[in-house]
C-alpha cells in the first residue's frame, strides 16, 4: 500500500493553473497526478480508473466544477473518492455553498503549494 | 251693509298680507323681538280696526269715531316704529344712511300724530273718509315698499316667484280697498290710487325680466348696464303720486295741507333711502366682485408660481388627496411617470385629473404605515410596462387631513450602474487571480529549489517577485473585500455570538504573526453577547491587529479589549507604535491613504484594511475612529450595537 502513490484527478480549464498544481503535487507531495482539462473529460476519466482525491476547480466552460460533482455523484463515481475545490471565489457564501456540496476542502485560489499539499494530504487522512 | 263687508273684507286681507310679509322679512334678516312685536302688534290693530268697521261700531253718523280712531293710530304707530326698526338695523349701513333712517322713522310718527291731533280738533267732522283712506294707504305703502328694498337687493328673492306674487297680490288688495273706501266717500279720487300700484306692478315684470339672461345679452348689446338701477326708481315714483293728489285735493284747511306736505316729504325720504340702499348694496357687491375677481387672479398666479418652482426641481412631486386622487403634480413626475401626453398634463389646481393609473398608486401604496411615511424607501414600480426603481419619500401635507405628498426620483439607472460597476469589479478580480495563481504557485515551486539550485542573487529575485505576488493577492482580496460591502452585496449574516470568542477567535489566528515580531496580544474581552455579522467583526478585528503589529516595535504589547456602553459594545484594538499625526486621524480610513509614503512597513499593506473595518462597522450602525494614546501609541476604537434590530426599528422610531 505503502509503495503506490496516492492517485489524484486535477481538473481545471486554465493550462497554467493545471501546470503549476500538478508539478506542485508532483514535485512537494509526491502524488500521481492526472489532469483534466473540463467536467466531461474527468467523468470519462473517473470511468475508467479509480482516484484516492479529486481536486476540481469551481468556475469553467461548459459544465462547473459543482455540475462536474452532481453528474460523479449520481454515477456513483464519488462513493470512495473525497473530493476539495479549488476556487477564487473567496467569499464566505460561496465557500458554504461549496462545503454543503460534500466538498472535503475548499481551497482559495491563489494558494501556497506547501499549503496546498498539506491540506490535500490531512483529506487522504495521511501524513508523511 | 254688504259693500261695507266686502271692503273691509279685501282691505284686512290685503293690509294683513302685507304687514306680514315683513314680519317675515324681518325675521329673516334676523331683526330683534322688538321689531317683530310692533310689526304683530300693527296687524293685530288692523284686524281690530276691520271688525270695529264691520259690525258698525265704527262710525257715528257716516263719520268715523273715537275707537275706529284709536285702532288707525296703533297699527299705523306700531308700523312705523316697526318699519323705523327694519330701516335702522339693517347691518353695515353708512352714518348718513342711519341719519335718514332715524329721520324717515321720526317723521312718520310725527305725521301719524299730526293725523291724529287734526282729527281731535275737527271732531268727528273734521277728518273725512278720503283722509283716512290716505293715512291708511301711506302706512301701507310704507309696510309694502319697506318690504320691497328689502328684498329688492337680493336676488334671491327674485329668483322665489311665490314670495313675488304674495307681494304683488298684497299690493294689489290694499289698492283695491283704498279705492272702494275713496269710491265710498270720493269718487273722483279712484284714478289716482290705481296709478302708484299698476306702476308698481309693471315695473316689478320689467325689474324681474331684468336679471334674465336675455335682458343681460341685451343689456350688453346696447350698452345699458344702468337700465335697471333706472327702472328701480322708476318703480317707486308713483307712489309720490298719491300723497301729492292727496295734498292738491286737501288745500282747505293749513293744518290739513301740513299733513299732506308732512306725508309728501316722508314719502321723497323713503324714495331717496330705498335708492341709497340699493346703490350701497350695489356697490358693496361691485366691491366683492372686483375683490373677487382679485383674489381669484393673485390665486391663480400663486399657483402658477408654485408650478414653476416645483417643475425646476428634478425630483417628481405629487400630492394627492385620501383617495389617492392627484392634486398636483410637477413636470419631472410626469416625466418620471410617463404620464407625458396623458390627461394629467392638466394643471388646474381645482380640477383635478380623476386617473387611475398604476403609478401614482404604488407610490402611496403603503405596506407598513409607518414605515413608508417619513423614510427615503426604495419601491419597485411598473411604468408603461418596464419596471423602475423609484426612491421615494412620502409625507403628510398636515396632520389635520390625509392628503400626502411623495418626493421621488428615478434610480433604476444609477442602482443598475452601481451594480454594473461592483459586478465588473468582482469580475476583474476572478480574472485577475487565475494568472495570480500560477504565478505564485510557480514562484513558490522554483524557490523550493526542486527544480536545481538556484543562484543567492536570483534567489533574492525570487523572494521578491513571491513578496510582491504576496501583496497582490491581498490586495486583490481587499478590493473585492471592500466592494462587497458596497452596494446590494451588503448582506449580512447576523448571528448571536460573544464579545470574548471573537476577540478570542482574532486573537489566536493573529498569534503567530505577532509571534513573529515578537510581540505580545493581550485581551480582555467581556460577557456581553452580540447579534452581528460574526465573520465581518472577526474581519475588523484582524484588520487591526494586523495593523497594530506592522506598527507597533518588538517586544511591546498589543492590547484588544471590550467593553459594554449602553446600546453599544466598544472595542479597542491599541499599541504601542509612534502614533498617527493628528491631522491624519481620520483620513486613515479612507481607501488607499497612507499616513508617510516613505515608511516601508506600509508597503506591505493594500491600503483597504481601515476602510474596510470602516465600512463593516458603518454596516452594523456603528462608528470607528482612531486616538493617540499618551505617552506614544494608537488606538483605534469602535462601535457595534449589541442587537443590530433595536438599533434600527429605534431609528425608525425617531425618524
Amino acid at each position: 500500500m505503502s509503495g503506490a502513490p496516492d492517485r489524484v484527478l486535477l481538473v481545471d480549464d486554465d493550462p497554467a493553473i493545471r501546470a503549476v498544481t500538478e508539478a506542485t503535487l508532483r514535485v512537494i507531495g509526491g502524488f500521481d497526478v492526472t489532469s483534466a482539462p473540463g467536467g466531461e473529460r474527468a467523468i470519462d476519466i473517473c470511468r475508467e480508473q479509480g482516484f484516492d482525491l479529486l481536486l476540481i476547480d469551481v468556475m469553467m466552460p461548459h459544465i462547473d466544477g459543482p455540475a462536474t460533482i452532481r453528474a460523479m455523484r449520481s454515477e456513483d463515481l464519488l462513493d470512495s473518492m473525497p473530493f476539495v475545490f479549488l476556487t477564487a471565489k473567496v467569499d464566505s457564501e460561496s465557500r458554504h455553498a461549496l462545503l454543503s456540496l460534500g466538498a472535503a476542502r475548499v481551497i482559495a485560489k491563489p494558494f501556497d503549494p506547501a499549503e496546498l499539499v498539506e491540506q490535500i494530504r490531512s483529506v487522504m487522512g495521511r501524513r508523511n | 251693509m254688504l259693500e261695507k263687508l266686502l271692503m273691509g273684507m279685501v282691505m284686512v286681507a290685503g293690509t294683513s298680507i302685507a304687514v306680514m310679509m315683513l314680519r317675515v322679512r324681518a325675521k329673516s334678516l334676523g331683526h330683534h323681538r322688538l321689531t317683530y312685536l310692533c310689526l304683530s302688534l300693527s296687524s293685530f290693530a288692523l284686524v281690530a280696526q276691520a271688525g270695529i268697521e264691520l259690525i258698525g261700531l265704527g262710525h257715528e253718523s257716516g263719520h268715523p269715531n273715537e275707537l275706529v280712531h284709536a285702532s288707525t293710530f296703533t297699527w299705523a304707530l306700531t308700523s312705523a316704529i316697526g318699519i323705523a326698526f327694519v330701516l335702522t338695523r339693517r347691518p353695515a349701513s353708512s352714518k348718513f344712511t342711519r341719519i335718514l333712517d332715524v329721520l324717515i322713522a321720526c317723521l312718520g310718527v310725527f305725521s301719524l300724530i299730526w293725523t291724529m291731533a287734526i282729527s281731535r280738533i275737527f271732531g268727528t267732522a273734521g277728518l273725512r273718509g278720503v283722509d283716512a283712506a290716505l293715512v291708511m294707504g301711506t302706512c301701507a305703502f310704507i309696510a309694502t315698499c319697506t318690504g320691497l328694498s328689502l328684498t329688492l337687493s337680493r336676488v334671491a328673492y327674485w329668483r322665489a316667484p311665490p314670495t313675488m306674487i304674495v307681494h304683488i297680490a298684497s299690493s294689489l288688495l290694499i289698492a283695491t280697498a283704498q279705492t272702494l273706501l275713496v269710491v265710498h266717500f270720493h269718487s273722483s279720487f279712484e284714478l289716482s290710487l290705481w296709478i302708484p300700484y299698476s306702476g308698481v306692478l309693471i315695473g316689478l315684470v320689467l325689474f324681474r325680466f331684468t336679471y334674465s339672461r336675455r335682458f343681460s345679452n341685451f343689456a350688453r348689446h346696447f350698452r345699458i348696464n344702468r337700465f335697471r338701477e333706472s327702472l328701480g326708481f322708476v318703480i317707486y315714483l308713483p307712489f309720490l303720486i298719491f300723497p301729492v293728489v292727496g295734498l292738491l285735493i286737501n288745500h282747505d284747511h293749513l293744518l290739513l295741507t301740513i299733513r299732506n306736505v308732512l306725508f309728501c316729504s316722508l314719502v321723497v325720504l323713503l324714495i331717496v333711502r330705498i335708492r341709497l340702499f340699493e346703490e350701497v348694496a350695489h356697490r358693496r357687491s361691485e366691491v366683492l366682485e372686483r375683490r373677487i375677481n382679485q383674489r381669484t387672479n393673485e390665486l391663480a398666479q400663486a399657483h402658477t408660481l408654485v408650478l414653476q418652482i416645483m417643475d425646476v426641481a428634478e425630483d417628481g412631486m405629487i400630492a394627492v388627496d385620501g383617495g389617492n386622487q392627484p392634486l398636483i403634480l410637477n413636470k419631472s413626475a410626469r416625466t418620471i411617470l410617463g404620464l407625458v401626453g396623458s390627461k394629467l398634463t392638466d394643471q388646474t389646481i381645482d380640477d383635478p385629473v380623476r386617473i387611475d393609473e398604476n403609478p401614482i398608486r404604488d407610490i402611496f401604496a403603503t405596506t407598513d404605515e409607518s414605515q413608508a411615511i417619513g423614510s427615503r424607501i426604495q419601491k419597485e414600480i411598473m411604468i408603461r410596462g418596464r419596471p423602475r426603481t423609484l426612491e421615494v419619500l412620502v409625507r403628510r401635507i398636515d396632520q389635520t387631513t390625509d392628503r400626502l405628498v411623495a418626493v421621488f426620483r428615478d434610480v433604476t439607472d444609477d442602482l443598475s450602474l452601481l451594480q454594473k460597476k461592483s459586478r465588473f469589479i468582482s469580475m476583474v478580480s476572478h480574472e485577475i487571480r487565475t494568472p495570480l495563481t500560477s504565478l505564485s504557485g510557480s514562484l513558490s515551486l522554483l524557490k523550493t529549489g526542486k527544480f536545481g539550485q538556484i543562484p543567492p542573487e536570483a534567489g533574492h529575485m525570487i523572494d521578491i517577485a513571491v513578496m510582491s505576488t504576496d501583496r497582490l493577492v491581498r490586495l486583490v482580496n481587499d478590493v473585492l473585500l471592500f466592494n462587497r460591502l458596497d452596494g446590494e452585496q451588503s448582506s449580512v449574516n447576523l448571528q448571536s455570538t460573544s464579545v470574548e470568542s471573537i476577540i478570542g477567535e482574532a486573537i489566536d489566528s493573529m498569534q503567530p504573526l505577532a509571534h513573529s515580531q515578537r510581540q505580545t496580544i493581550e485581551a480582555d474581552g467581556c460577557a456581553e453577547s452580540v447579534f452581528v455579522d460574526r465573520d465581518r467583526v472577526h474581519q475588523v478585528l484582524i484588520n487591526l491587529i494586523q495593523n497594530a503589529t506592522k506598527f507597533s516595535p518588538s517586544l511591546s504589547i498589543i492590547r484588544v479589549s471590550a467593553h459594554p456602553s449602553g446600546e453599544f459594545v466598544l472595542f479597542e484594538v491599541s499599541d504601542d507604535g509612534r502614533g498617527i499625526p493628528e491631522a491624519n486621524l481620520e483620513s486613515i480610513f479612507e481607501p488607499f491613504y497612507q499616513v508617510d509614503g516613505s515608511d516601508s512597513r506600509t508597503q506591505s499593506g493594500t491600503g483597504l484594511g481601515l476602510a474596510i473595518c470602516r465600512g463593516i462597522v458603518e454596516l452594523h450602525g456603528g462608528r470607528i475612529w482612531a486616538e493617540n494614546r499618551i505617552p506614544h501609541g494608537t488606538s483605534v476604537k469602535f462601535t457595534i450595537p449589541r442587537d443590530i434590530r433595536l438599533m434600527r426599528s429605534s431609528d425608525e422610531k425617531v425618524a
